[in-house]
């Protein structure tokens, strides 16, 4: 059963934005404008990451194979949504940080869970290069019912784009924002 | 995590388009998820969502423990596909959709294979669809589609 007491946590650490259905739907074809990741693309974090899912690749791990392969260390297609992740603090903050849209637009529902992703990439993403994103309120579904609870889907699309201002991938995501009571 | 023996996961050959057809499976690939999976989950892709840390919330969510997030959904079925293709294979697209939460105790296992082999705009392609399944059912699906090299030693890297 769904504990509603304990699910507004989700409030300092994602600080969702609360209101009506209609609310949201004027949110639909909201930019967020050009936001720069907060570190560039770089090796540990990808050895991190990679750690993570296991994955052996010499694109990933071997400096010399990537450089004489791939123009250098690449990072995993699987890190897009990563380099776009924000600091929970950082000096003269006192909020966390809200900086995804998805999380943004009004609704009732207390919590989220993320449902899917479709993503195209464009070009290699290497070592030393520093993404920035935008992202744009795609689509808010009406109230719909799962065996989660009742809530909306929420559809925003990212674009990120190189220090040189060239398109590497697109991403659209859906979330459910929901209520996890059930009456 | 554990996989299947004979995954030549720090392999550098690449298989060439020529080489792939529909039809091909690809070497199922298991594990059971930890709490400390979890943890690394959350540090490696700086997601503190809590229903990917915190047990309570996420039961709260009517999750049946802590679950993986999509970052790392993304980052095993794109490694599982990876390791069979090999390291110059372009990932062009991945369609991902989460049917359930996979969660603590649970044992993932993940079927694999080709569906379609195509070209087009000059890009040699095939597309792989990708299950990630638990005790409980499906828990992810993804659709991959990877461009190839025509000959071996090449890159398909745009």
């Amino acid at each position: 059963m769904g504990n509603p007491e304990l699910l507004e946590t989700t409030q300092t650490s994602f600080n969702l934005r609360f209101g009506s259905y209609e609310e949201a739907r004027a949110w639909i074809g909201r930019k967020s404008g050009a936001q720069l990741c907060e570190d560039g693309i770089n090796w540990p974090a990808i050895k991190y990451y990679c750690s993570l899912v296991r994955d052996g690749s010499p694109a990933y791990w071997d400096q010399s194979w990537a450089h004489a392969h791939c123009g250098g260390l690449l990072a995993p297609p699987g890190m897009l949504f990563v380099w776009s992740m924000a600091l929970g603090w950082r000096p003269g903050q006192t909020e966390p940080p809200a900086t995804l849209l998805a999380t943004q637009v009004p609704l009732p529902g207390a919590t989220l869970i993320n449902v899917s992703t479709d993503s195209e990439f464009l070009r290699p993403v290497r070592v030393g290069d520093h993404l920035s994103f935008e992202e744009e309120v795609i689509d808010v579904t009406p109230e719909k019912r799962t065996s989660l609870g009742r809530g909306h889907f929420v559809t925003t699309r990212f674009t990120y784009r190189n220090q040189h201002g060239e398109i590497v991938a697109t991403h659209t995501n859906i979330l459910y924002r929901f209520g996890a009571g059930r009456e | 995590m554990s996989e299947s023996a004979g995954l030549a996961a720090e392999s550098t050959v690449t298989r060439t388009w020529d080489q792939v057809n529909a039809g091909d499976e690809l070497p199922v690939v298991t594990f059971k998820l930890t709490l400390a999976l979890c943890v690394l989950d959350a540090a490696a892709t700086r997601d503190f969502f809590p229903g990917h840390h915190d047990r309570d919330y996420a039961r709260a969510q009517n999750a049946r423990d802590a679950y993986l997030n999509t970052m790392f959904l993304q980052g095993f079925v794109d490694r599982v596909a990876g390791d069979w293709l090999g390291p110059l294979a372009w990932l062009a697209r991945r369609r991902l959709e989460m049917a359930a939460p996979v969660c603590i105790g649970d044992t993932i296992r993940t079927e694999g294979k080709v569906t379609r082999k195509y070209e087009e705009a000059g890009r040699a392609l095939v597309e792989i669809a990708l299950s990630v399944k638990t005790e409980h059912g499906l828990g992810a699906r993804a659709r991959l589609t990877y461009a190839l090299p025509r000959r071996a030693g090449e890159s398909a890297l745009p």
